[in-house]
C-alpha cells in the first residue's frame, strides 16, 4: 500500500493494454460465456467501480453479466461456492481500509488457501501461503520488506485479486470540536464540542 | 357510532396482523443474511453461523414467527441486530422528525392546494386554470429525491439561505426547527399538492355545475359565498378522502426525502434497516405503520360524518 512502511510497485502494471488483455482471454480458452458481474448498487464506489469493469470487460470482447442487489444479498451471495449458473459468481468489487491490507498477515486478499483459508475467491497458490508464513517469521524489517516485496511480485503473477486503486478519504470537522482522533473508520469517543 | 368505531378499532387487529404475517415473511425469505452483515469481511462459516444462533436465525420460521409475535403482544418489539438497541426505543427516538416533517409537508399541501384547486375550478378553462394544471402535473412527474436536490443547490448551495441538511428539533430553538423543515417539507409536498389540487378542482367543478349553486347565485349570494360555503363543503369529501390517501402515501415518501436531507427520522432508520437486513426493526416499523395508516383511514371516515349529516354509521 502507498504511504506505508512496506510500499513498493514490485510486479505492478503500470499501463492498461486492452489488446493484450484482449489476447490474453483468447489464449485463456475463454469460450463466450457471460461473466457474471454482481453489483451492489447501494454502494456508490463499488457501484461505480462494477460499472467501469463491465465496460472494460465488453472492450476486450467479454460477454459481462451485470447483476445488482444491495450489498447485504452480494455478502450472503459471495459464500456460495456453486457456478454462477447454480447461483454462484465471478466477479465483485469491494473494498478495504488501510488497516485491513497494508501487511501479508492482515491482508486476507493474498492468502492462497484454497477453499479452507482463503477469502472469496478461495485462490490456492502455496507459493503466497509460504511467502505470508516466512514474513510472520521474520524478525528483521528490511527481510519482511523483501519478503512482501517477493509476496506481492508473486500475487500480481497469481492474481488471488485485482487491486484497482487506493484513495484517501476527506475529513472536515468544525474547529469548535476537540478531541478528534484520526482513524481509518469515524467514531466519535474522546470528542467533545466546545 | 361508538360501537362503530370501537368495531373499526377491533378491525385494525386482524389487519395489522395480515400485515405483520406478510412482512415477516417476506424478509425472511429475500435474500441476504444480517449474521453475514454483523460478521464482516473475514468472518468465517462458523462465525456466522455462530451469530445466527446468537440471534435466533436458525430457528424454523415457524418459531421465530411465533416468538416475535408473543413478544409484539406484550409490547416488546424486539431488539435491533445492528445497534443491539430496543426497537421500541428506535422508534421512539426518530418519531419527532418523521411527525415534523410529515405535519409540516400535509399543512403546506393543504394550506396551497385547497385553494389552487378552487381559484382553478373557478376560473375553468382560462389561463389561470392551465397554469394551475400543468403545476399538477409537473409535481405528480418530477421525482422527489431530484426536487430535493435541486432545491438543496439552489437554495442552500448557491443562496444559501436555508441548510443544506439536517435536522433541529423544536425543543432547540422555533426559527432553526422551520428553517431545517422548509425544502424537505416543500420537496416532498409537491407531489401531494398536485394530487389535492387535481381532486380539489374535479370535485368543485362537479358541484358548481349543479342547481342549487344557480339557486344560491340567483338568491343574489356573494361569489365568495357560494364557493366557500356552498360548494366547497358539498365538495369536501373527495378532498378530505384523498388528504387521507395522502397521509398514508407519506409513510412512502418520507423514506426518500429523509435520506435526501439527512433527517433521522422513521424513513430513513426504516432504508437503514433494510440495508442492514435489521429484521426486528423493519418489522416494528412496517406495524406502526400499519396502524397508523388503518386509523388514518378511520379519522378521515370520522370527518366524513362532520361534513355531510347525513352520512351516518
Amino acid at each position: 500500500m502507498c504511504g506505508t512502511p512496506l510500499e513498493t510497485d514490485a510486479g505492478a502494471q503500470k499501463t492498461p493494454n486492452l489488446e493484450k488483455a484482449k489476447q490474453l482471454m483468447q489464449e485463456a480458452g475463454y469460450d463466450g460465456r457471460p461473466i457474471v458481474l454482481m453489483d451492489p448498487t447501494d454502494l456508490p464506489y463499488t457501484h461505480n467501480a462494477t460499472l467501469v469493469t463491465a465496460q472494460l470487460l465488453r472492450k476486450i470482447g467479454v460477454k459481462v453479466q451485470v447483476q445488482a442487489m444491495d450489498w447485504a444479498t452480494l455478502l450472503t451471495r459471495r459464500a456460495e461456492k456453486k457456478p454462477p449458473e447454480e447461483g454462484g459468481w465471478h466477479l465483485f468489487h469491494t473494498l478495504w481500509i488501510a488497516p485491513d491490507a497494508f501487511n501479508p498477515l492482515v491482508n486476507m486478499g493474498v492468502s492462497g488457501g484454497c477453499t479452507e483459508k482463503a477469502w472469496f475467491g478461495w485462490p490456492c497458490d502455496e507459493r503466497l501461503e509460504t511467502l505470508r508464513r516466512a514474513w510472520a517469521r521474520a524478525t528483521d524489517a528490511a527481510e519482511q520488506k523483501r519478503l512482501a516485496t517477493e509476496l506481492q511480485v508473486a500475487a500480481y503473477d497469481s492474481v488471488p485479486y485485482v487491486l484497482t486503486g487506493q484513495y484517501f478519504t476527506i475529513r472536515a470537522y468544525r474547529k469548535n470540536i476537540k478531541g478528534v482522533i484520526a482513524s481509518p473508520v469515524p467514531f466519535f469517543w474522546n470528542s467533545a464540542k466546545e | 357510532m361508538y360501537a362503530y368505531l370501537l368495531r373499526r378499532i377491533l378491525a385494525t387487529i386482524p389487519v395489522m396482523l395480515v400485515v405483520a404475517l406478510f412482512v415477516f415473511t417476506l424478509l425472511h425469505l429475500s435474500p441476504g443474511d444480517p449474521a453475514a452483515v454483523i460478521a464482516g469481511d473475514y468472518a468465517s462459516p462458523t462465525d456466522i453461523a455462530r451469530i445466527r444462533h446468537t440471534l435466533g436465525l436458525d430457528n424454523p420460521l415457524y418459531v421465530q414467527l411465533g416468538i416475535w409475535l408473543w413478544n409484539v403482544v406484550h409490547g416488546d418489539l424486539g431488539t435491533s441486530i445492528h445497534s443491539g438497541a430496543p426497537v421500541l426505543k428506535l422508534l421512539g427516538q426518530r418519531l419527532e422528525p418523521t411527525l415534523a416533517l410529515s405535519a409540516t409537508t400535509m399543512g403546506i399541501a393543504v394550506l396551497l392546494a385547497v385553494p389552487m384547486g378552487i381559484v382553478a375550478a373557478w376560473t375553468a378553462g382560462t389561463w389561470i386554470d392551465r397554469l394551475v394544471m400543468v403545476f399538477a402535473i409537473l409535481g405528480f412527474s418530477l421525482p422527489v429525491f431530484w426536487l430535493g436536490f435541486l432545491f438543496m443547490y439552489g437554495f442552500s448551495i448557491r443562496l444559501e439561505l436555508l441548510p443544506v441538511q439536517g435536522y433541529v428539533s423544536f425543543t432547540q430553538g422555533f426559527l432553526p426547527f422551520v428553517r431545517h423543515l422548509i425544502l424537505p417539507s416543500i420537496t416532498l409536498g409537491m407531489v401531494y399538492m398536485a394530487l389535492i389540487t387535481r381532486m380539489t378542482r374535479a370535485s368543485m367543478l362537479e358541484v358548481l355545475r349543479e342547481d342549487y349553486i344557480r339557486t344560491a347565485h340567483a338568491k343574489g349570494l356573494k361569489p365568495r359565498t357560494v364557493l366557500l360555503l356552498h360548494a366547497l363543503k358539498n365538495a369536501s369529501l373527495p378532498i378530505v378522502t384523498i388528504i387521507g390517501v395522502g397521509v398514508a402515501l407519506l409513510i412512502g415518501g418520507v423514506a426518500v426525502t429523509e435520506s435526501v436531507f439527512a433527517i433521522p427520522g422513521l424513513g430513513r432508520l426504516t432504508v437503514d434497516a433494510i440495508l442492514h437486513r435489521d429484521y426486528p426493526v423493519i418489522e416494528g416499523i412496517i406495524l406502526v405503520f400499519s396502524g397508523v395508516y388503518v386509523l388514518i383511514n378511520l379519522l378521515v371516515d370520522m370527518v366524513y360524518t362532520c361534513l355531510d349529516p347525513r352520512i351516518r354509521y
